[in-house]
């Protein structure tokens, strides 16, 4: 009995059945594509498209379900580095991190750019100070690695506190991104969208925690590879005439400035300090896309670019992957995938969104009145776009787009078939709902682990505790679509908002901890409370309107400002507070080196036959 | 008491190498990459002008030449880092 509850998913079945789906996806999508060109298959077989995968994830989510602690926290150490890559990487990119984007490519083109170079940046940092170590460590969360690294469980409980803000922040944008995009592109209510993605969210996060998230995200990770990459090619070939866009879209860079020209987009100086984030609204093309600096100013770059960089190495759903990889090595390969893919899709999304400029201003230049293209009328009745006329010719400097609307906009107006709309929407879908409940999932474990059981011996209640994860992150499920469907914010500044604050609380005590073994627990104690205060201190200031205009709509200057008070903080109260005393010192000596047992498995051990 | 001891795989006294050449390939992995993805995108000004493959060479430097820095210093540092723990005896069985 206890042998067949632990069956693990086999790596090889993995790749086949993994390889099945995407077919199968493909072949669905095949399949619509004919049906539609020879006039059958309306709206709602299309919709199939969208929803089938979704079945496909609760299945996994259920096949893979947990029935002990061990897998419901880190999927029984079991997850080989490819599958580990690839649903990290669309947990971490997300919905921001490929609808968001692209649409902030689309309307700032160069002035996006920090959202990439800090994912990448931070993705290298994670694989090379944090990942390795946590894995080695062995627990469950971030905040749990921490206190047992400085055996304090104040510290533990704090950070499990902080970190759920951060958390919830991601969660809530996650969810907003797919509920306004998928009610609009269907045509139903946010409330039942939001309500099933929440259910989704619940039934995988609840069923089998990181289990089942990393398997159901290493197929959402296809899906929306897949919905990326397609549109990409077909136009890069279309438009110039080699299917690699990431390398081609140059070639059209003359064209869309002669277009930008005509439509009045003209090149902008603004102040150096100026962050500009494209937000909820239907928006106009700011800038020239090449133009650099033509909206968010240089300091205001490097600053965006910086709080991405931190906040990836702090986020606490990413640090955890680690601890459910195999081995510290395969952590590491892990990693490289995450990087590599991650580094695939942000080459891809501005030649996605170059491409969105050159269909949509060459396709509308000179139309009159009675030309207005079908799509061009669909998406401004469904508010992912608007338009005026001026003396019965569209007014190319009045367009206005919805910056999540624009990877779906792309295929409508390049007049590619229905069934790449769809197709796209899928992929929006699978990278929400990854991210979503890769989110779930982690503060379900901050909740369980370092708030309600913090205090209680290492390992101990094995069967309370999975229930309390289970019901955690439902709870935690509940709480996002709730809060997605209440709260009215933008899900990019809530994203760079959420990066901020988990930089702020989480990043020098975590670099530190490893790299600098003089830092104690006080030093940790109070680098947290400083950063985190802060940061939080500007956030609520800045809602309040008490900031100026730079810190709205994005925790950039926040970063900038906390982190390195944070840094100095643990440093000053380390030197002024007694060392670290020696069982202290061997543990970060043990942590540092990968062979050998994780010392959270040698706690147990030692707490199981009660010598501790 | 020496709860380190039981699993003490690495002899003390290897640790110390180990870990400076680890380090050294940390900080090597991290600054040139580092400081190269964060200065890169600063000279798109003055390279606005001159193109490769359509490109302004400012625009290519930030949105291609950052992201394939990130991705040979991480392949770098996977391969020389177990190297270094193959080297020291540091690595896991697998």
């Amino acid at each position: 009995m206890a042998l067949e509850q632990r069956v693990q998913l086999p790596a090889a079945n993995t790749a086949i059945y993994l390889g099945i789906f995407a077919s199968a996806f493909v072949g669905l999508a095949l399949l619509l594509l004919v049906l539609g060109e020879l006039g059958e298959g309306g709206s709602s077989t299309l919709l199939s498209l969208a929803l089938a995968p979704v079945a496909v994830y609760l299945l996994i989510g259920f096949m893979a379900r947990a029935h002990v602690p061990e897998d419901f926290f880190v999927a029984g150490r079991s997850i080989p580095a490819i599958y580990q890559g690839l649903a990290a990487t669309v947990a971490t990119l997300g919905g921001v991190g490929t609808v968001a984007l692209t649409g902030a490519f689309f309307f700032l083109g160069f002035d996006a750019l920090p959202f990439s170079i800090g994912l990448m940046l931070g993705l290298l940092a994670t694989s090379i100070l944090v990942a390795p170590y946590v894995r080695k460590d062995g627990s469950y969360t971030l905040a749990s690695y921490l206190g047992r690294r400085f055996d304090s469980r104040p510290l533990r409980a704090m950070l499990g506190v902080a970190m759920t803000v951060p958390a919830l922040f991601i969660l809530i944008a996650e969810l907003k991104i797919g509920m306004a995009l998928t009610s609009r592109a269907l045509g139903v209510s946010e409330l039942l969208v939001v309500g099933l993605g929440g259910v989704v969210v619940a039934t995988v996060a609840g069923l089998g925690g990181v289990r089942s998230l990393t398997w159901a995200g290493a197929a959402q990770a296809l899906i929306a590879l897949l919905a990326l990459i397609t549109p990409a090619v077909i136009l890069a070939l279309l438009l110039t005439n080699l299917p690699l866009p990431q390398i081609t879209y140059g070639t059209l860079a003359d064209d869309v400035a002669r277009l930008e020209a005509s439509a009045g987009i003209t090149a902008r100086i603004v102040s150096k300090l100026a962050i500009s984030q494209p937000g909820g609204d239907p928006e106009l093309l700011l800038k020239p896309f090449m133009q650099p600096f033509g909206a968010t100013g240089s300091y205001g770059f490097a600053a965006l670019m910086l709080t991405v960089a931190l906040g990836v190495v702090s986020l606490p759903a990413l640090g955890t992957r680690a601890s459910a990889c195999r081995s510290v090595f395969e952590v590491r390969r892990a990693m490289g995938w995450t990087v590599v893919l991650t580094a695939g899709v942000l080459l891809t999304l501005p030649a996605l969104a170059l491409f969105a400029r050159y269909e949509i201003l060459s396709g509308l230049a000179g139309l009159t009145a009675d030309q207005i293209p079908a799509w061009l009328g669909e998406a401004a009745r469904i508010g992912l776009a608007s338009f005026e006329t001026q003396g019965g010719v569209i007014a190319l400097d009045q367009l206005r787009f919805q910056r999540d609307g624009v990877l779906l906009l792309l295929p409508m107006a390049s007049g590619l078939p229905p069934v790449l709309v769809m197709v796209a929407l899928a992929g929006a879908i699978a990278a929400v709902l990854a991210a979503a409940t890769a989110q779930t999932q982690a503060l379900a474990a901050l909740w369980v682990e370092d708030i309600v059981f913090a205090w209680s011996e290492i390992g101990s209640q094995p069967a309370l505790r999975l229930a309390a994860g289970r019901g955690a992150a439902v709870g935690a499920a509940l709480l996002g679509t709730w809060l997605a469907a209440s709260v009215s914010a933008d899900p990019l500044a809530l994203f760079t908002w959420a990066l901020a604050l988990a930089a702020a609380a989480a990043f020098a005590p975590l670099v530190m901890c490893v790299w600098w073994k003089r830092i104690n627990q006080w030093g940790a104690m109070a680098g947290l409370l400083v950063g985190f205060g802060t940061a939080l201190f500007l956030l609520l200031l800045t809602l309040a309107g008490a900031l100026p205009a730079v810190f709205e709509r994005s925790g950039a200057f926040a970063t900038v400002i906390a982190v390195p008070l944070a840094t100095v903080t643990a440093l000053v109260v380390s030197l002024l507070t007694p060392r670290p005393d020696r069982r202290m010192l061997e543990l970060v000596r043990d942590i540092r080196v990968p062979s050998g047992e994780t010392v959270y498995e040698r706690e147990l051990r030692l707490a199981r036959i009660g010598k501790r | 008491m020496d709860v380190i001891a039981e699993a003490d795989v690495i002899e003390k006294k290897r640790r110390k190498p180990y870990w400076r050449e680890t380090k050294m390939l940390a900080f090597g992995t991290l600054i040139l990459p580092g400081i190269l993805m964060l200065v890169l995108p600063f000279w798109s000004d003055e390279l606005a002008g001159p193109t490769i493959i359509g490109f302004p060479v400012g625009f290519a430097l930030a949105a291609h030449a950052v992201i394939l820095v990130a991705v040979a210093a991480v392949a770098r540092f996977i391969l020389r880092q177990n190297e270094i723990d193959h080297w020291h005896g540091a690595h896991e069985d697998h």
